[in-house]
């Protein structure tokens, strides 16, 4: 158990919303933690000190400067949660619908796979 | 391996999970900010709907409720029953001009009731929480002291009632830290885990760190013991309101406020919604006539029906 303080939530968690939100939801997100702790907001008053806000402020412009480019967007999610997998990626069928990332993935190409492709593969008429 | 359920053994203010009955408490730390209002407002559009609200004015400190409603005097109020001179709480239960709904009016003895003692307060809490009205709404009043805190505790949701002010808000986030240390605390005690006891209290002496570094210095402490006690900070989810809101800005303040204290206190909180400012509410206060029944079109009506909507049907 553990709870996460802003600078070791990943950009998701930052922003509020889930892990396949829309470029449009990353766009609304963004404009309400930007109005939340920008300068004058007195949203923080009282709870955070100036640095905190900057700091969480800067975060959320790396955040969203990187969710709202597809590219840099995979490139993260692929850093971020794919790397990190606990599971290998070797199940060839689905048990439960909470693994579906995890076990809906192809089987890595082996030299065994592709022997027994050979062997084993249907044959194309 | 500890394997207290904290629904099952819940202490006194174990939050109140009944389906057939709810309570709303509606506080908020600072005075002023219509906590009043909102609760008046909110008892008489949900009695229109359903037809069995009981709003009880606990006050402490300065109630005045029956007022909003358009009521006067009453020979009963919440201090007979305080003062056991009636036995149950819904003998002093009173009706009022709008169908559907009751009122316990708070007593003007505020000397004696802004003092509450333990007992007195446990019983109180005992009779609200069996209380045989289908929705209780509880106006609670000023401050962070365990007596409002209490109140706020015991219901499903508890309502903060915020102005677009800074002092409003400061005074809002210091009633949620108080809220999760006297949860954190209750269950401590009520499970015997004395050292986690100590550990709080020490933090509620020396008030210099974060409600984040509590969270995190109590689960490196004690590690077990720790989960069940977020259990239980995890079942507190209070509702947000942003009373006299004036521009834009200030409807978007409310999911400012959500973030913030998701971010930093760790509490989910919903934001129920912005009531708009109308000079008008004044108005009607002063001519002692509800404004929910005399602008019955107005934004500010509009704002409330939907947030009991939001409430009652969530």
């Amino acid at each position: 158990m553990k709870i996460k303080n802003t600078l070791e939530m990943d950009y998701y968690e930052l922003l509020g919303v889930n892990r396949n939100a829309s470029p449009q939801e990353i766009e609304r997100a963004y404009e309400l933690c930007k109005i939340t702790y920008q300068t004058d907001s007195i949203a923080c008053y009282s709870l955070l000190s100036e640095e905190e806000r900057k700091r969480i402020l800067e975060r959320i412009e790396q955040a969203y400067n990187t969710l709202r480019i597809t590219k840099r967007r995979e490139a993260y999610d692929f850093e971020m949660f794919e790397s990190k997998k606990k599971y290998k990626e070797r199940a060839f069928f689905r048990k439960t619908t909470e693994k579906i990332l995890i076990e809906d993935t192809t089987e890595k190409a082996t030299v065994w796979t592709k022997i027994k492709y050979l062997f084993f593969s249907p044959r194309k008429r | 391996m500890y394997q207290a359920n904290t629904e099952m053994n819940a202490p006194f203010l174990s939050i109140h999970r009944g389906k057939e009955k709810t309570i709303w408490a509606v506080g908020g730390g600072k005075g002023g900010t219509g906590k009043s209002f909102v609760s008046a407002s909110l008892a008489i559009q949900l009695a229109h709907l359903e037809r069995d609200v009981t709003l009880i004015d606990a006050d402490l400190g300065g109630p005045n409720l029956h007022t909003f409603l358009g009521m006067k005097e009453s020979n009963l109020d919440l201090g007979d029953f305080v003062t056991n001179k009636v036995p149950n709480l819904k003998d002093t239960v009173i009706l009022t001009p709008f169908e559907g709904l009751k009122l316990i009016k708070g007593t003007e003895n505020v000397l004696f009731m802004a003092n509450l003692n333990y007992y007195k307060k446990m019983k109180l809490i005992r009779h609200i929480k069996a209380f045989n009205a289908k929705r209780v709404i509880v106006d609670i009043g000023t401050g962070a002291s365990y007596n409002y805190i209490d109140f706020f505790l015991l219901s499903n949701p508890g309502i903060l009632v915020v102005n677009p002010e800074p002092t409003s808000i400061e005074n809002a986030y210091y009633f949620l830290k108080s809220c999760i240390i006297r949860i954190l605390k209750v269950f401590a005690e009520f499970y015997g885990i004395e050292n986690l006891v100590n550990k709080i209290a020490s933090h509620i002496k020396d008030n210099s760190k974060s409600i984040y570094t509590f969270l995190n210095e109590i689960i490196s402490y004690d590690k077990h013991h720790a989960h069940v006690l977020f259990k239980a900070l995890k079942k507190f989810n209070p509702c947000l309101i942003i009373n006299n809101a004036r521009n834009e800005r200030d409807f978007l303040l409310g999911q400012s406020i959500v973030d913030v204290v998701k971010k930093y206190l760790v509490v989910d909180m919903k934001f129920l919604g912005a009531i708009p400012h109308d000079e008008r509410i004044h108005t009607s206060l002063k001519k002692m006539t509800p404004y929910l029944s005399t602008y019955p079109d107005s934004e500010v009506s509009h704002s409330i029906r939907s947030i009991v909507e939001k409430l009652a049907y969530r």
